[in-house]
C-alpha cells in the first residue's frame, strides 16, 4: 500500500491568501476569538519573522508596523478545504479527509487530506514524480502545501507535517526519516508531553528508542500507541470521503468596495478558484449564484452600519454548462452594470451548480447556430441596452385573451435541432400597437365612420364587424369588446388598415394594431 | 513599340503565374445563395434573399411589409436556422407570427424603446389590464411621415442599431431582422452610411442575411437587394342578408359554415355562437356583416445584386395576402402572382 498526503501550513491563512494572492508578499496574520479577546491563530512566514507568534492578542500583533490582521472566516476555509479534497480526487478515487481526525480534539479544519495512491504508478509515473504532480496541482489552487508519500497513512501525515516540501519515504526507512520530527507531531495530550519532555524526548527518535516494556508500564497503551506512531509502523485502513459536490468561494473584504472595477478584480479570482475546481473534476457549471453583502458607508456610525446591512442576491442560469471563467466573469460583470449593488459591499459569496459538461457532435450538414458562450454574453449585453424583460422568445399562452404572451429567456439549444414541421397559413401580419391607441369614433347606423386619432380625422372607407370577444369574467384580468377591420382614409395618406375595438367595460374605444 | 494595357496586363500576369497566379485579375464574386421568402410571386420575381447580404423590406403602413417578413422568418426556420429580430417599435406580433409557421422559440425577439428592469425575466405577461395602464403616445402611422413626434424616440433605433451590432458579431443566426417599420423616415435618414456599411461588412462572407423592414430604402449601394412594397387594395365579402351564413354566401356549400349572423345583425365567430349568442347586446343593429377578405399589394424591386436573367429593373408583382379573419374560418387561399409586368 501506498499513500500521500497533502499537508497545508497556516491553513487559516492559506485560505485567505488564495483568494487575495497580493497579500502573499506581505505580513498576514489572522485573529480568532470573541472580541475583545481576538488572539493570532495562525501568520504566515513573513509575519512571523516580524515577529508575530501565535497566541498574541490582536493589541499586541497590532503593534507589528506593517501587518494585516483578518478575522478568521470558516466560510473560506470550507471553500480552501474544497479545493484541497478536489485535487486530491484527480488523481485518487479513495480520499481521505482527516481534518476532524485529530486526537487533541482541536478544530484544524481541512488542512490534511490523505490519499490511497496505490497501483497509480502506471496512470502518474513513480510515487515522487506523483507527489510533485501533486504539489503542483495544489499550488495553481492558490494553496502552497507540503506533499509526502509514505507506506501507511500516519507515517505519511507526520511527514508531511513535518517536511515542506516533496518527501517520499521508502518502505523501511519511516523511523529513520521520520526520526528528527519534534514530539508534539504525534498530539500526545498535555500532561502526557509533559512526562516526555521531562524524559528529554524531544522528538520521535528518542520515543521510538524507548523499550517498549517500560513505556507500557508507565505510559500505557496510549503511550505503546504514540511509539508505534514514531516508529512509523502503525496501519490503519483509510476512511474515503465522498467527494464534494459544493463549488463554493467566499471572501470577506478588509474594506468595503464601492467601484465595479475592483469588485470584478476580486470575482475574476474567485470565478478562476471555482473553474479550476470544476475542471479538475471535469464538471461544468450551469448556474451561478452570486450574494453580496452591503453594508453602510464609512462616514455612516456603527449603528447606522449594521442597519443598513442588507444582501443584494443574483442568480445566473446558463442553457448549456460552461467552465470558462472568462465568459462567467463577462457575464457578472454585465450583469452587475444592469443591476449594481445600492451600497459597498463587504462579503462576497459565489456558487456555482456543477454540471456535466456539454459534449456536442456536430454534423457536415447540420446548420450552425450562435455558440452558446458568445450567445448568453451577447444577450448579456442586449438585456444591457434593451433591459431584462425584453430580450427573449415569445411564449404564447393558452387563453382567447387578445395579445397575451410571456417573454421567456432565449436557449434556442435547448429545443434540440430540428424544430416541428407546423401547419402554416399564409395571412396578413399584424403589428401591434403596444400600449393600444385611444380613439374617437363616429357610427352611424351602428358602424364606424370617422375616426380621430390624437385630434386628427381618418375616414372610414370600410369597414368589417364587429366580432365579439370576452372572456375571462372570473378573473381580474376579464376582456369583453367587440372588434372591427377598418381601413381608414386621412387627408394625403395611403389607405391604412387596422384593428379596433371597443371596450364594453369602459365604453372606449381603441386601436390595438394595424395589418402590414 | 504599341502595346495595349490588356496585352501588358497579360504578359505580367504570364510572367507572374507561378508566384502569383492571376495576379492583376480581380477575383470574380461569386453569387450569394439565396434563401426563399416562402412566397411564390416574391421568390419569382427576386429569387429570394441573399445570404451574406443587406436585405431591404420598403413600403407604407399596410403593404404587406410585415407579411413577407413573417413568411421569410418561418422559411428560414424551416432550414432549421436561428433567427433574430430587432423590433424597435416593440410592433411584433407573436400571434401571426406563429400563424404563419415561426417557430417562436428559436427566435430571438429584443423589444427595443423600453427599458425597465422592474419585471423578472419570463414573468412578463401582457394582457389587458396591464397595457390599459400604459401611457398613450404618438404613431407614425397616424402622423405624417416626417412628423417630429414619432413613436419610438431616437434612443430605440440607437438601441436597435447597437443591438443589431452586436447580434451580427456574434454570428451564427440565419436571419437577422432590424425592424424600423415603424420608425419616422425622418429619424431613419439620420442613420450615417457607415453604419449600412458596417452592417454590410459584418455579414459578409457570412451565411447570415441580413433584413431591414422600413418606410423607405436608406443603405443605398450596401443593399443587396431592396424590396418596394406598396398597398394596392384590399378585399372585403359581405354577408347581404340577416341569418345566412358567410360562407353559403361567397364561398360555396363546399365550405363548411364557420362565421353566421344572428338576427341582430351581429356576426359571431361560430365556435362562440353557443358562449355568446345570449351575450349579445341589442344595442347593436348592424345591418350587414362584412369580412376583410384579402389584401392586394405590389411588389417593385428597386435593387438587386446577382440575379440571374434579370436585367431589367425595377420589375412589379401582385400579391395576395389573406386577412387573419379568413384563416379563422378555415379557408387557405395562396399567396399567388396575379401579374408580372
Amino acid at each position: 500500500m501506498l499513500f500521500a498526503c497533502i499537508y497545508v501550513p497556516e491553513f487559516p491563512v492559506e485560505a485567505l491568501l488564495r483568494i487575495a494572492p497580493k497579500l502573499r508578499e506581505q505580513q498576514v496574520a489572522v485573529l480568532d476569538g470573541s472580541p475583545p479577546m481576538l488572539t493570532v491563530i495562525a501568520a504566515n512566514a513573513r509575519a512571523r519573522e516580524a515577529g508575530i507568534d501565535l497566541g498574541m492578542t490582536k493589541l499586541q500583533a497590532e503593534a507589528c508596523p506593517r501587518i494585516h490582521l483578518r478575522r478568521r472566516w470558516l466560510a473560506q476555509e470550507c471553500a480552501a478545504h474544497d479545493a484541497l479534497l478536489d485535487c486530491a480526487h484527480a488523481f485518487s478515487p479513495r480520499v481521505e479527509d482527516t481534518s476532524h481526525q485529530t486526537t487533541s480534539g482541536n478544530a484544524k479544519p481541512g488542512d490534511t487530506v490523505i490519499l490511497d495512491i496505490t497501483g497509480l504508478d502506471r496512470l502518474f509515473g513513480p510515487p515522487a514524480k506523483l507527489a510533485r504532480n501533486l504539489a503542483r496541482r495544489v499550488s495553481k489552487m492558490g494553496l502552497e502545501a507540503n506533499v509526502a508519500v509514505a507506506m501507511n497513512p500516519h507515517a505519511a501525515m507526520h511527514a508531511a507535517r513535518g517536511f515542506s516540501g516533496v518527501t517520499v519515504i521508502a518502505a523501511g526507512t519511516e523511523a529513520e526519516r521520520l526520526g528528527s520530527l519534534p514530539i508534539q507531531l504525534l498530539e500526545p495530550s498535555e500532561e502526557m508531553l509533559e512526562t516526555l519532555e521531562r524524559w528529554g524526548i524531544r522528538d520521535f527518535r528518542g520515543l521510538a528508542a524507548v523499550p517498549e516494556v517500560a513505556l507500557s508500564q508507565r505510559l500505557g497503551q496510549e503511550g505503546l500507541r504514540l511509539q508505534k506512531l514514531a516508529h512509523g509502523r502503525a496501519q490503519r485502513t483509510l476512511v474515503p470521503a465522498e467527494p464534494a459536490t459544493k463549488f463554493e468561494e467566499a471572501i470577506e473584504l478588509e474594506d468595503a468596495v464601492e467601484l465595479l472595477e475592483p469588485l470584478a478584480f476580486i470575482l475574476n479570482r474567485m470565478l478562476e478558484q471555482i473553474c479550476a475546481r470544476l475542471t479538475s473534476r471535469a464538471l461544468a457549471a450551469n448556474e451561478l449564484r452570486l450574494t453580496l453583502e452591503i453594508t453602510g458607508y464609512e462616514d455612516q456610525s456603527i449603528a447606522e452600519q449594521e442597519q443598513s446591512r442588507r444582501w443584494h442576491r443574483r442568480s445566473f442560469q446558463f442553457p448549456v454548462p460552461m467552465q470558462d471563467s472568462r465568459t462567467f466573469l463577462k457575464l457578472l460583470q454585465l450583469d452587475l452594470v444592469t443591476h449594481p449593488p445600492d451600497g459597498p459591499v463587504k462579503k462576497i459569496f459565489l456558487a456555482a451548480q456543477p454540471a456535466p459538461p456539454r459534449f456536442a457532435q456536430l454534423g457536415l450538414f447540420l446548420p450552425r447556430g450562435p455558440a452558446p458562450e458568445r450567445l448568453e454574453l451577447t444577450l448579456a449585453r442586449i438585456r444591457g441596452i434593451a433591459g431584462d424583460n425584453h430580450v427573449g422568445s415569445a411564449e404564447l399562452l393558452d387563453t382567447h385573451a387578445p395579445g397575451v404572451f410571456r417573454m421567456r429567456p432565449f436557449h434556442p439549444h435547448m429545443n434540440g435541432t430540428k424544430s416541428e414541421e407546423r401547419q402554416s397559413v399564409q395571412t396578413t401580419a399584424l403589428r401591434i400597437l403596444r400600449p393600444p391607441l385611444e380613439a374617437k369614433v363616429q357610427i352611424k347606423h351602428g358602424v364606424p365612420t370617422r375616426v380621430f386619432l390624437r385630434g386628427q380625422p381618418h375616414q372610414v372607407t370600410a369597414a368589417a364587424g364587429p366580432w365579439r370577444n370576452d372572456g375571462g369574467w372570473w378573473t381580474e384580468q376579464a376582456w369583453t369588446r367587440d372588434e372591427w377591420d377598418l381601413e381608414l382614409q386621412a387627408e394625403q395618406t395611403s389607405p391604412v388598415l387596422v384593428r379596433a375595438y371597443r371596450d364594453l367595460s369602459s365604453a372606449k374605444w381603441y386601436v390595438e394594431s394595424t395589418f402590414d | 513599340m504599341n502595346t495595349t494595357a490588356a496585352e501588358l496586363r497579360s504578359r505580367l500576369e504570364t510572367a507572374l503565374e507561378h508566384r502569383i497566379p492571376r495576379a492583376l485579375t480581380p477575383p470574380q464574386r461569386s453569387l450569394p445563395e439565396r434563401m426563399p421568402t416562402g412566397i411564390a410571386s416574391v421568390d419569382a420575381l427576386t429569387g429570394g434573399v441573399p445570404l451574406g447580404c443587406l436585405t431591404e423590406i420598403c413600403g407604407p403602413t399596410s403593404s404587406g411589409r410585415t407579411s413577407v417578413l413573417h413568411s421569410l422568418l418561418a422559411e428560414c426556420m424551416r432550414r432549421d436556422e436561428i433567427c433574430a429580430l430587432v423590433d424597435a417599435s416593440d410592433a411584433f406580433d407573436p400571434q401571426s407570427a406563429a400563424n404563419v409557421g415561426v417557430d417562436l422559440a428559436r427566435l430571438l425577439w429584443v423589444r427595443c424603446g423600453k427599458k425597465s428592469g422592474d419585471r423578472v425575466i419570463g414573468s412578463s405577461c401582457e394582457g389587458k389590464s396591464s397595457l390599459h395602464r400604459e401611457k398613450s403616445f404618438a404613431h407614425p402611422v397616424f402622423k405624417s411621415p416626417d412628423h417630429p413626434i414619432t413613436r419610438s424616440p431616437d434612443s430605440s433605433l440607437e438601441q436597435a442599431l447597437k443591438t443589431t451590432d452586436l447580434l451580427l458579431q456574434a454570428g451564427g443566426f440565419g436571419l437577422v431582422v432590424l425592424d424600423l417599420a415603424d420608425i419616422s423616415i425622418a429619424s431613419t435618414r439620420r442613420i450615417p452610411l457607415t453604419t449600412w456599411f458596417r452592417f454590410r461588412r459584418a455579414v459578409e462572407n457570412t451565411s447570415t442575411a441580413l433584413l431591414i423592414v422600413e418606410q423607405q430604402p436608406h443603405a443605398k449601394s450596401c443593399a443587396a437587394l431592396v424590396m418596394d412594397l406598396a398597398a394596392q387594395q384590399a378585399s372585403w365579402s359581405e354577408a347581404p342578408d340577416q341569418n345566412e351564413t358567410i360562407g353559403d354566401t361567397h364561398f360555396g356549400n363546399n365550405v363548411s359554415p364557420s362565421f353566421c349572423v344572428t338576427g341582430q345583425g351581429v356576426a359571431i365567430p361560430f365556435e362562440k355562437l353557443l358562449a355568446s349568442s345570449f351575450e349579445m347586446p341589442q344595442r347593436w343593429n348592424t345591418p350587414r356583416a362584412r369580412l376583410l377578405n384579402t389584401v392586394h399589394v405590389y411588389l417593385q424591386v428597386a435593387r438587386s445584386r446577382g440575379i440571374e436573367g434579370r436585367g431589367k429593373f425595377p420589375a412589379r408583382s401582385e400579391v395576395v395576402i389573406p386577412s387573419p379573419r379568413q384563416r379563422s374560418r378555415g379557408i387557405a387561399v395562396p399567396i399567388q402572382a396575379v401579374s408580372v409586368q
